[in-house]
């Protein structure tokens, strides 16, 4: 009984310390799922430019392209400081008629292109918006009971979005990088809905 | 006696095992899964890519296979009463 015991005890150790060595591939997955992502987008961009749907002078093709490629290099490798950054920098490149609040205007000009295009920009917002919560628990949780809430039609709707805004303005003052992470992720999920749908 | 003893424990190492085996198994279909979706969505835009600069080409699933081309050449083959040498 206590062989068996022993060599239990060692082939649970073996397996514990595989599991721990194998943590920083699994990180590394996870960035590379992340890129892949970002790639196949760049890589449909680029084939609707060769097809003609698209001009490659088009602002909208530049600035999917400039996004994809950041992203690209950074995707599930960033702190959540880091990719909040990036994301400020991405929005900052957005095309000046493009901008307001919201991203209304945006959109706008997004649902005036080509439905195959609307859909791959659906498709990036989902994964910059993924992007941004791959990598803290917090902000993933935020993300998860915001559409949880949204996607209630129940009689607790109202309240439950009452509660939200209240835990939204505590999460203002306490941490205020989550946050915005959070409200980005928000935003961008919403945008992807839209154009996907 | 030795069950009440070292039951329990045995019990928590196999459970601990199983969790743990099946963690670093998900992890490996994840990245099987990941990589060679990877090569074949690429593989594939290559090919969309080709087929704009050259127009569609003939693709590896309708060549002939072995059973075929073995049929063909066993077709082909001369029959054995037939004279192919020219010789007495």
């Amino acid at each position: 009984m206590i062989a068996l015991f022993v060599a239990l005890f060692v082939l649970a150790m073996s397996v514990a310390i595989q599991s721990v060595l194998l943590r920083s591939h699994r990180r590394l997955l996870t960035a590379q799922e992340q890129a892949f992502r970002f790639h196949a987008i760049r890589d449909e961009l680029e084939l609707m430019a060769v097809n003609k749907e698209i001009s490659p002078n088009d602002q909208v093709f530049e600035f999917v392209r400039w996004t994809t490629n950041v992203c690209i290099q950074g995707a599930g490798k960033l702190t959540l400081r880091e990719a909040l950054r990036t994301v400020k920098t991405i929005e900052s490149s957005l095309p000046a008629e493009m901008r307001g609040s919201d991203h209304g205007r945006f959109v706008k000009a997004i649902e005036r292109r080509p439905e195959s295009l609307q859909k791959l920009v659906g498709e990036m917002f989902f994964a910059m918006a993924t992007m941004l919560v791959a990598n803290d628990f917090w902000v993933r949780f935020g993300l998860h009971c915001a559409k949880a809430i949204n996607t209630t039609n129940s009689m607790l709707h109202k309240p439950l979005l009452k509660f939200q805004r209240i835990v939204d303005s505590a999460a203002t003052l306490l941490s205020p990088t989550h946050s915005e992470a959070v409200s980005y992720a928000r935003e961008y999920s919403e945008m992807g809905h839209r154009l996907v749908a | 006696m030795l069950l009440k003893q070292y039951g329990p424990v045995v019990g928590v190492l196999i459970a601990f095992i199983v969790w743990q085996s099946r963690k670093i198994d998900q992890l490996l279909d994840r990245h099987e899964k990941a990589y060679s979706g990877e090569i074949e969505r690429m593989s594939q835009h290559m090919g969309r890519l080709l087929d704009h600069v050259l127009g569609p080409l003939p693709s590896s699933t309708e060549a002939p296979t072995m059973g075929e081309i073995r049929a063909r050449a066993t077709r082909e083959l001369p029959s054995p009463d037939k004279n192919v040498g020219g010789g007495k």
